[in-house]
């Protein structure tokens, strides 16, 4: 059997709460080892954030700290104390990457910057992932998820033009784009070690990794074509939206992508008002817009989601039930038979959903190898097996409370 | 300095949806070929914005050959990419290589060593695989699209494409990670991406609040609400204001005393003690009453500036960017992000490799 890519990869993971996390996930389900440090004192604050299973350990029960970190392994560790620093440094000089996403200057005040670890492993792989960089005179300010979309420019693209932006709903860059860039920028630094030897120092930028991923708005402003929110429309189609159905708050989100599949799309809901010759062409249905979309949400309004999807897929039509999550875990969409959430049994939450690896490899595929740790449920093994402490270390480490 | 991908030979075929992992591959010193189909032979079903800027900028950097458009010579073509490449990234249908004329089993397209990056709509596999998507319909079939929007109107989906994204960026990471293997071990293999997928994992706590606490996300406009949480306006847009229960104490005393230096009339309302409360900062009255203090306080300063005061005060408010905004940003200029293509401001790296620097070669185009 071929070995897992990240077979033999060590991570030592300072990140926290949002994007951080859900990347040094993906390097744990390909195989790489990722002991994520934490503390009582100063636990990742999603551990404190909703859903919650039941229970009585406030720490433990987190459904959204969980699903971010299975598969690592827990050190509990108070990097406020000044003996924190050699535990780190004896891990940091067995580990390959070292990832964190603190405002910048923090891990240089506990002399544990890039320079300061590899003078411990010369070839370490140092990705810093703050909002704004580590430079420039917005470096230290600070931010959350939710202000980095607005920060983006992602917020004000996003919603109607009759009414103030509206964002994506969710603070998606954490979600998909920095997690993913920081994961091919580590995996580049990877292979590029493999070949010379070389680590590297990675900065990730959120700000500048979210823009690249509306990197076409950017570069249409510069040359005076800003782009505006236009709720669900696209220049080059229509229509192009999202439509009530028959029952609460359920909707259809359809796109007829050319003349032909218009000429399809009528045939199949057979309203006179959608006849007009004009509307034959896109240019037509540009022009009226507005009322081909109310025509439509008032027949749409009458209809199932699911047998009006069918029926447009049939003739070709992209179509599709807006899905809810609890209609994806109960196999609506067909996500749980496709394998993309999977359920992991939690020594303290029990039973409880988490996202499958993605992408899909067919001869060395991701796995999730255990639910998210127990805060500190690895310490005394990685400090023994890893840092080499032997268990008198340990004991003092825990005395003087460096291990909490 | 070197690049971290250097040695690396990749074809791209297909439509928006790889065609960002391409950009990714390229800009890490990959040689990326796009091959492109004659118009005329394009698959309906493929997704590619037909904006010049859209399409320029996804592929900077790449090499591009065109495909014959006699069948024929087209197989020959594709055939002897495939064969001088490491990797292929496929997107757009199920099985792209036979769309351009490489039947399924042709001995190049299965070289034991090759790494083929499959990314479509619905994966390659099952009943829906041939279906017809968009990224509107991806997003609604993913369930992000039902997290946006206004709750009095349709559900809303994100500027930009980014379920295409989404599945660009998983694409590029199995790529990757097939890369790493291939070089251990000498084995190629698939990596197969599905766009509806790619989708369902950016749906935040979604999935854990339906299946711990049996509650369903739905779209709640402008994110969280509280009267000091939110999207308010000011002189020239939009700031996001975030000192209510998400953030920190001090962030709400702090605006307070702001407030007061500038004498804002009404303001000192907010100092009785039901204002700690959030289940009264939630209500529509107070939220209704902390707007119109804020917005007026806001008329007449500019985003920008209350940004920078806001951050010297310890208070998260941050300004709603528009892209111009960003074209004009101080930090960003400061960091050199932006890079001149002639007399354009591109966008630049998503990351900064110390040993192994981002750079896309201009200007697209020319056979290699």
């Amino acid at each position: 059997m071929t070995a897992a890519p990240l077979a033999g990869l060590r991570v030592l993971d300072f990140t926290w709460v949002g994007a951080g996390p859900i990347g040094t996930k993906i390097l744990a389900e390909f195989g790489a080892e990722v002991i994520k440090i934490e503390s009582v004192t100063r636990p990742d604050p999603l551990r404190r954030t909703a859903p919650f299973a039941p229970g009585d350990a406030p720490l433990e029960r987190s459904g959204y700290f969980a699903d971010r970190n299975a598969g690592k392994r827990s050190v509990a560790l108070d990097m406020s104390h000044p003996r924190a620093r050699e535990v780190v440094l004896r891990l940091a000089a067995q580990s390959d990457v070292c990832t964190q996403s603190f405002r910048p200057g923090t891990m240089e005040k506990w002399r544990l910057g890039y320079e300061d670890l590899i003078t411990v492993r010369p070839d370490l792989i140092y990705l810093a992932m703050p909002m704004q960089g580590e430079s420039g005179p917005h470096a230290t300010f600070s931010g959350f998820g939710a202000t980095l979309v607005a920060l983006c420019g992602l917020h004000e693209l996003c919603g109607y033009p009759d009414r103030e932006p509206v964002g994506t709903g969710t603070n998606y860059p954490d979600h998909v784009p920095n997690p993913m860039h920081a994961v091919v920028a580590i995996l580049a630094a990877v292979l590029h070690r493999d070949a010379t030897g070389d680590g590297q120092r990675i900065e990730l930028s959120q700000l500048e990794s979210t823009l690249n991923v509306i990197g076409p708005a950017i570069e249409m402003a510069d040359i005076g074509r800003t782009p505006h929110r236009s709720g669900n429309r696209i220049p080059h189609a229509a229509p192009h939206g999202v439509f009530p159905t028959r029952g609460d708050d359920r909707w259809i989100a359809i796109s007829v992508m050319d003349d032909e599949r218009w000429a399809a799309f009528t045939a199949i809901c057979d309203l006179p008002a959608l006849r007009a010759p004009d509307y034959a062409h896109l240019a037509g249905r540009k022009a009226h817009e507005d009322e081909i979309e109310r025509a439509l949400a008032a027949w749409t309004a009458e209809r199932d989601a699911d047998e009006l999807a069918a029926a447009l897929v049939a003739a070709r039509i992209a179509a599709s039930p807006v899905r809810t999550a609890d209609e994806l875990l109960d196999d609506v969409g067909g996500l749980v038979s496709a394998g993309a959430v999977q359920w992991l049994d939690h020594p303290v939450m029990g039973t409880s959903v988490y996202t499958a690896p993605t992408p899909r490899l067919t001869r060395t595929p991701g796995s999730l190898a255990g639910p998210a740790p127990l805060l500190g449920a690895d310490t005394d093994e990685v400090l023994r097996e890893i840092g080499g402490l032997d268990p008198d270390e340990i004991l003092d480490l825990r005395a003087a409370g460096v291990l909490t | 300095m070197s690049a971290a991908l250097e040695g690396l030979r990749v074809v791209e075929i297909g439509d928006d949806s790889g065609a960002y992992a391409g950009r990714l591959y390229a800009g890490l010193g990959a040689r990326v070929v796009r091959a492109r189909l004659p118009d005329a032979l394009v698959p309906r079903d493929w997704n590619i914005d037909p904006d010049p800027v859209v399409q320029d900028y996804l592929h900077r950097g790449k090499f591009e050959v065109p495909l014959p458009e006699q069948d024929a010579a087209r197989a020959e073509a594709i055939a002897a990419l495939v064969a001088e490449s490491d990797v292929t990234l496929e997107s757009g249908s199920p099985d792209v290589l036979a769309v351009v004329g490489l039947p399924s089993g042709d001995p190049v397209a299965d070289r034991a060593d090759l790494v083929r990056v499959r990314i479509s709509p619905w994966g390659v596999e099952g009943d829906r695989a041939g279906d017809p998507a968009t990224d509107l319909v991806s997003s609604a079939a993913g369930g992000f699209l039902a997290l946006g929007g206004w709750p009095d109107r349709a559900p809303t989906r994100a500027f930009g494409d980014q379920s295409l994204r989404m599945a660009s960026l998983y694409a590029a990471v199995g790529g990757l990670l097939a890369v790493r293997t291939r070089r251990q071990s000498g084995q190629g293999q698939e990596v197969r991406v599905s766009v509806q997928e790619s989708v369902a994992t950016a749906l935040e706590n979604a999935l854990q609040f339906s299946d711990l606490e049996g509650v369903v996300r739905r779209r709640v406009g402008a994110g969280y609400q509280e009267a000091g949480t939110g999207v308010y306006a000011c002189a020239d847009g939009f700031v996001y204001v975030m000192v209510g229960r998400l953030s920190t104490a001090q962030g709400w005393s702090n605006l307070l005393a702001w407030f007061d230096e500038a004498g804002v009339d009404g303001a000192e309302m907010l100092r009785d003690p039901q204002w700690t409360d959030h289940e009264f900062r939630r209500t529509p009255d107070a939220q209704a009453a902390f707007r119109r203090i804020f917005e007026d306080f806001a008329a007449a300063r500019t985003k920008a500036d209350l940004y920078v005061e806001a951050q010297r005060r310890n208070i998260a408010v941050c300004p709603v960017n528009s892209p111009e905004d960003l074209l004009a940003s101080e930090h960003l200029a400061a960091r050199d992000f932006f890079v001149r293509g002639g007399n354009r401001r591109l966008v630049g790296a998503p990351y900064r490799l110390s040993a192994t620097p981002w750079s896309l070669r201009e200007p697209t185009g020319a056979t290699p």
